[in-house]
């Protein structure tokens, strides 16, 4: 399959859509958002497609299957993650085992990177210095460079990376085991095998942060560049979701949480637990400070039940780097309120204070938010 | 019996037509058989009253019966087993595609797991799944493929095989007759496109005039790595199947031994091996896929009947079942590169049915059935269960009939206990359904109406109960009930057309405690009793055979099926009263058969008609319907008392890329030669 998308890749450049490749100058820190799309998993089962949904600042609209309406092709299966990075967007296709690069704007496919050997199925993306990272699910992260859009190296870290974040020098990386759930490859502790990584990306080698009565079944890492905060999901039964900061080789727990993100000195975190039903009033979504580790704010939202504004069973929480308005995913839920996992889904916008601004919705499966840099020299 | 006097003897020539000449001498065989004598009674039961009793049932049935014979299957070109399902109305047929790929059945919007499929009388369990996979079973071997919805009017049976809301029964060519002392010996080779090898032998004697035999053995290679078609927005391409060799072997032992005139003993030593790679469903841009699935099925059965008493037949089976489904997959994201999923169960089975017959017109029939089901897997202790099922299931069934109609009561009382030896145990359960059906000839011989009730319930599988984050121990059962209402007509034969047949049957169906999937969130699921969901739809078939001249035959069949299965869980579900997934609202089939003493010819052609991946219906879900056709060219040369029959077969002639299940593309045009030599 290898060859179409060369043809893919082809097919685009002859209708004039070749991209430059002048980019990669190390991005100033003064941006502008002028969106941001939501990544769609889709439904495999249910003939649903993987998507990727557009929203416009400007314009206030969703647009749906935005990769498709612009390449004329479907974005693949198991979407996960995408980030944008100098003048690039980079997205993770698990199950194609692919990293799509595209412009950012419009999403216009540039190349894709097929991940060989090892180290594949793509899991999240980290960027520094010219290099993006990117988790792979068969236990490895691949420092992909941006110019010749290669992988350049690849590491050994734990079973099952997922997602991925920049710490200062250091990549943490949660190393879920979530192929261990029944714990036959650890004497039955399920996730036994699961751990955080640090990865130095000047020296290029691994430490481990392992213990699984602190770290186990760790999937979501945020960070503010400075700072790692992990959700350790634990195991669906006795061992709550729990949110740890990363303390050098060690771990500090947070709080109890699912979905996290962090802005500046602020971390947000969604408590919205797995391991037993919790209507979704009993969920919380409280504000933390990075340094101190306490709360902030109790309500990161102001939200209503049967309003709009209310979240029903959140799958995703992201802040805009600008203007730290908060951006949270959920599915719908049908009359026995379980989530429609084979419905589109909404998001809702709030602004800093948690101001409900807006409601849209987006494609199958939303389970990521990528926001659309824009860098000015100024 | 009164009523297999009264059929035309056109009603024989629907089930066991063509009326080629080399068949005329079977069926003339088969009009010397006594009519006026319950098939039951007859001591020794010989091949040729078993087709007329199968006629007699489909006819005057009180709930619906669809058959086809193994002469029936090769008159109106039918390839292989998907194939004969989808030419019975009323059947969706899951099919992953190719030479190796599952299918299961549910009828009538019934889930897979509400059709029961009964293997030479005995049921067949999948205890794990609930569903049973057809494409093991070749048709080779198979003398009468049948579909019944709500019960059987054959009252003399184990009351395990009244237990599912429909049940498609496979009959096997049986042993050779007492009085026959010769040796059989049938010679099977088909090859076919993508290097499908399939040889197959069988060797059949009467040994002492109270004891026959039949072994058979087969085997089953195809490299399967057939071409489609890809459509990816604006580019397609062409793409291949990978992964999906496989490499099957099934073997069979059947004897039969009449102690006295009026009693039988047949045993049946069953092994099947299926050693297959799955190539998957089509994943966008990654090709590749190391999965690998490899069936191993043992079984032997005996049933002994006796006829002997005036009034009374006994009927007493045992069964001995061992299934082991091995799951190898290799990727680098599992513990150590590799993933292996064994499972294996168990099944022991015990039966005992009497029949009382106090008057020509009453019949009763009391049926008791013990089985026991284990399952054990190579999974670590954290998940395994071992979970285990005592069932007891005692049917009662009263019929009555005269001469122009039929009636049927059955009560079936089941009781289930599950056991575990780690951790909790599903809920025992305990429960009466009742079934009752009527048909009758109002005006004359040649038209019958048929009403049936069934209330059924299925009962949760071990996966339902036990799958490990999933599975629910508190599941009640799914419980299910059925109407129906439909009419066969016989024309009367005309000099150019010997027989015309008509059936119209209509059906609702409702579902409640539907045992569904829930997703508290991304992580969590679990199986709940919340769905309801009901069914209701028309299936019509007609068939007719012309006659041309002396010795041409036009045959023409069809079956059309319209339904609609839809969720009823709560009207302000996005799915309420849509389509359930992959459920075609259309689906038929057709086939006109030119038999001449040249070169048989037949064309046929089945179809669906549009599906969606998602209850709710929606839009970008939907998978196109298709028409798939076929034509078969059939010629039997006869020399010396040998037979030689070669058969070629061209499958989906047009190319049609299609798909049943999204994402396993089905093959596109090919071809299967066959040849079988009859010495």
């Amino acid at each position: 399959m290898k060859k179409y998308l060369v043809y893919a890749s082809a097919l685009l450049m002859l209708g004039g859509m070749a991209s430059c490749s002048d980019d990669d100058n190390t991005p100033k820190a003064v941006e502008t958002v002028t969106g941001f799309y939501t990544i769609n998993g889709g439904n495999k089962r249910g003939n649903i497609p993987a998507s990727i949904t557009a929203y416009d600042y400007a314009t206030g609209t969703a647009t749906d299957d935005a990769f498709y309406a612009e390449n004329g092709v479907r974005i693949g299966d198991g979407a996960q993650k995408a980030i944008v990075y100098g003048a690039k967007m980079y997205i993770a296709m698990y199950s194609s085992n692919l990293i799509w690069v595209v412009e950012p704007e419009t999403l216009k496919i540039i190349t894709s990177i097929r991940p060989e050997g090892d180290a594949t199925q793509p899991r999240a993306l980290a960027a520094k210095d010219g290099k993006v990272y990117v988790s792979m699910y068969t236990g490895y992260v691949s420092c992909v460079d941006t110019l010749s859009l290669k992988v350049e190296k690849s590491i050994k870290v734990g079973p099952n990376p997922d997602q991925i974040a920049i710490a200062g020098n250091n990549l943490v990386v949660a190393n879920s085991d979530g192929q261990n759930s029944n714990g036959g490859a650890s004497g039955g502790v399920k996730y036994g095998n699961s751990y955080i990584s640090i990865v130095n990306l000047a020296t290029w080698t691994e430490k481990k942060i392992q213990d699984t009565r602190k770290v186990l079944n760790p999937t979501d890492v945020a960070s503010n560049g400075t700072d790692a905060f992990v959700v350790c999901k634990g195991d669906y039964e006795g061992n709550p979701s729990v949110v740890v900061k990363v303390t050098g080789n060690d771990v500090t727990k947070v709080c109890d949480g699912t979905l996290i993100a962090c802005h500046n000195d602020e971390l947000y975190v969604v408590n919205a637990p797995y391991s037993k039903i919790v209507p979704s009033a009993d969920y919380t979504y409280k504000v933390y400070s990075t340094n101190t580790l306490n709360v902030v704010r109790e309500n990161m939202i102001q939200r209503q039940q049967g309003q709009d504004s209310w979240i029903a069973s959140p799958n995703g929480v992201a802040i805009d780097p600008v203007s730290g308005d908060i951006i949270i995913l959920s599915y719908f839920l049908d009359s026995a309120g379980s989530s429609q996992v084979r419905e589109p889904m909404y998001g809702n916008i709030y602004d800093k204070d948690g101001v409900f601004k807006k409601r849209f919705t987006c494609g199958v499966g939303a389970r990521a938010v990528t926001f659309i840099h824009h860098v000015v020299n100024k | 019996m009164a009523c297999v006097a009264t059929l035309p003897t056109g009603i024989a020539a629907f089930a066991s037509c063509p009326l080629s000449n080399d068949k005329q001498s079977k069926l003339s065989k088969k009009s010397d058989i006594p009519h006026d004598r319950d098939s039951l009674r007859v001591g020794e039961i010989d091949e040729f009253t078993v087709i007329a009793d199968r006629v007699r049932k489909e006819v005057i049935s009180s709930a619906p019966v669809f058959n086809l014979s193994n002469e029936r299957m090769k008159t109106i070109g039918v390839t292989d087993i998907s194939d004969a399902l989808h030419r019975l109305p009323g059947l969706n047929i899951k099919d992953y595609g190719g030479a190796g790929g599952m299918r299961t059945v549910s009828v009538r919007g019934f889930g897979a797991n509400h059709t029961g499929v009964i293997y030479d009388g005995i049921v067949l369990s999948d205890c794990q799944s609930g569903k049973i996979d057809l494409s093991r079973y070749s048709l080779d071997n198979v003398g009468s493929l049948s579909v019944t919805i709500g019960d059987n009017s054959d009252i003399f049976i184990p009351a395990k095989a009244s237990a599912s809301a429909a049940s498609i029964l496979i009959s096997t060519l049986s042993v050779p007759a007492p009085n026959d002392s010769a040796w059989h010996l049938t010679a099977r080779f088909r090859a076919g496109s993508w290097r499908f090898l399939n040889p197959y032998l069988k060797v059949g004697k009467t040994l002492t005039k109270n004891f026959s035999f039949s072994l058979i053995g087969e085997y089953t290679h195809a490299k399967n790595n057939y071409p489609f078609t890809l459509y990816n927005g604006v580019m397609v391409t062409r793409e291949r199947r990978n992964n999906s060799r496989m490499n099957s072997g099934h073997g069979e032992l059947n004897v039969r031994w009449r102690p006295t005139q009026a009693s039988t003993l047949d045993g049946k030593v069953y092994y099947y091996d299926n050693n297959r790679q799955l190539p998957g469903a089509v994943v966008l841009y990654n090709p590749v896929i190391n999965e690998r699935l490899r069936d191993r099925n043992f079984f032997g059965q005996l049933t002994y009947r006796n006829l002997s008493l005036d009034k009374f037949s006994f009927q007493g089976l045992a069964k001995f079942n061992w299934d082991a489904s091995l799951y190898h997959d290799e990727n680098g994201k599992y513990p150590g590169g590799m993933l292996d999923e064994n499972y294996y169960q168990r099944e022991v089975y015990l039966s005992g049915s009497a029949l009382y017959l106090p008057t020509d017109r009453l019949s009763f029939n009391y049926s008791a059935d013990y089985f026991y089901n284990n399952l054990n897997s190579n999974q670590p202790a954290t998940v395994e269960v071992k979970p285990r099922r005592h069932s007891f299931l005692q049917s009662f069934t009263g019929k009555f009939r005269n001469n122009w109609m039929q009636a049927m009561v059955r009560l079936l009382w089941s009781v289930y206990d599950n056991e575990v030896r780690y951790g909790e145990s599903a809920k025992d359960e305990n429960k009466l359904s009742p079934s009752a059906s009527v048909s009758f000839q109002p005006f004359s011989s040649l038209f019958f109406i048929r009403a049936s009730y069934k209330n059924i319930f299925r009962m949760p599988t071990f996966n339902d109960n036990y799958y490990f984050h999933m599975g629910s121990v508190s599941l009640k059962p799914e419980d299910s009930d059925q109407v129906n209402l439909g009419f066969t007509y016989q024309m009367p034969a005309l000099s150019w057309l010997s027989t015309a047949v008509f059936t119209v049957d209509t059906y609702y169906n409702s579902v409640k405690n539907k045992i569904v999937a829930i997703p508290q969130n991304m992580f969590i699921w679990t199986m709940m009793n919340l769905g309801k969901a009901r069914a209701f739809g028309v299936d019509v078939t007609a068939n007719a055979t012309f006659h041309l001249s002396r010795n041409q035959n036009l045959v023409f069949a069809s079956n059309y099926s319209w339904q609609r299965v839809q969720p009823r869980t709560n009207r302000k579900d996005p799915d309420y009263n849509k389509q359930v997934a992959y459920t075609p609202q259309h689906s038929g089939a057709a086939s006109l058969s030119w038999q001449n003493p040249w070169v048989d010819v037949v064309f046929h052609a089945t179809g669906v008609s549009e599906r969606y991946g998602t209850n709710s219906n929606l839009p970008v879900s939907r998978v196109k319907g298709y028409i798939e056709c076929g034509a078969s060219l059939m010629r039997t040369f006869r020399f010396h008392g040998h037979s030689l029959d070669l058969r070629f077969d061209l499958l989906n002639m047009f190319d049609k890329q299609y798909e049943v299940v999204v994402d396993y593309p089905m093959p596109g045009r090919s071809w299967k030669a066959t040849v079988t030599f009859e010495p």
